[in-house]
């Protein structure tokens, strides 16, 4: 019983004077452990959530960051009277906008065609 | 101080060495996944198995080239159409919406119309992430060691681009709708003069009889 609390009152003392002589150093070691574990935390959370696919600020995306369409759309009054007036100027705002995607089709199936990858 | 030095080194090798560790091991664990993936060859093509690996193998540096080219111009139509649809709801329909609640006009059609569109939207946003994460595993593929996976995760991604293509068509029929509401509306106001006929007297919106 005696050498059981000797050992531990050893070993306390051996992690007190650890945690004495290195303080600083325990201290700048934590930091980058936290440091790091929340870097990697909210990498995990930044490709998770979706937010990687429309980040075209990465290294790679030079190319296509100019194309990117910095436009904002004119926004329509919610309040007022409806009559043809304000109707056609609705229609005109949605026309404006509907013509840059009327006729485009995205995400069709030829970009990832056997012909198109290469495989064939 | 140079015991010091050691822990603090001691610490930055170890988190380092982890986070290799569990980078890699995620690697692996994303082509074993395939590996235990049967492998869909189409015959459409009417090449053989051997032939398309043959392709897959000769091709594998430009296939690998033009799948980063498309990731990137998919990006790139997943940030400009993203931010122009949910302008369309939030600066066009919604509003417009208001506009026809606020003059006590019957707008569940429109409103009809407006939460589809927000739907199809929301899922166009989760099915990009679905599309984007099986063309990650694709560009991940050995192709030249590992063809038939490779083929197997194209047929994959493929299936998932075209629920996405479908989604997109699905949210400009709604924009088509909505459009054809807007125009129905109008004619309404020029057979009466532009005065609107409130559905609405109760001062319930939306609430039908």
């Amino acid at each position: 019983m005696k050498k059981i609390q000797d050992s531990e009152i050893g070993q306390r003392e051996f992690f007190s004077n650890i945690k004495n002589e290195y303080k600083f150093g325990l201290l700048i070691g934590m930091t980058m452990v936290i440091a790091m574990v929340m870097i990697v935390v909210a990498m995990f959370l930044y490709d998770q959530s979706g937010a990687a696919q429309i980040d075209l600020s990465r290294p790679g995306y030079e190319r296509v960051r100019a194309e990117m369409d910095t436009r904002k759309i004119e926004e329509y009054n919610s309040t007022g009277p409806l009559d043809e007036a304000s109707v056609i100027d609705f229609k005109q705002l949605f026309d404006k906008e509907y013509e840059q995607i009327q006729d485009v089709d995205v995400f069709g199936g030829g970009p990832l065609s056997d012909q198109i990858i290469g495989v064939n | 101080m140079q015991k010091t030095a050691f822990i603090i080194l001691g610490l930055v090798v170890s988190v380092f060495a982890g986070f290799l560790f569990f980078g890699s091991k995620n690697q692996v664990l994303a082509v074993d996944g395939d590996i235990n993936h049967s492998p869909q060859v189409s015959d459409d093509s009417g090449i053989s198995e051997d032939e398309r690996n043959q392709h897959i193998i000769q091709n594998c540096t430009a296939i690998k080239s033009k799948l980063e080219q498309l990731q990137q111009s998919d990006h790139l139509l997943r940030v400009n159409r993203g931010s122009l649809y949910e302008s369309f709801s939030s600066k066009l329909m919604s509003r417009f919406n208001g506009r026809l609640a606020y003059n006590n006009y019957d707008a569940s059609i429109f409103m009809g119309i407006t939460a589809n569109y927000d739907r199809q939207v929301a899922d166009f946003r989760s099915s990009f992430q679905d599309y984007d994460r099986n063309l990650k595993k694709l560009k991940q593929i050995d192709c030249r060691k590992k063809p038939t996976e490779f083929y197997s995760q194209l047929l994959i991604t493929r299936e998932a681009r075209k629920k996405l293509h479908s989604l997109e068509v699905g949210i400009r029929n709604d924009l088509v709708s909505y459009r054809q509401q807007t125009s129905a509306l109008m004619q309404e106001l020029k057979n009466n003069n532009s005065q609107i006929l409130p559905v609405i007297n109760s001062g319930i919106n939306g609430a039908e009889e």
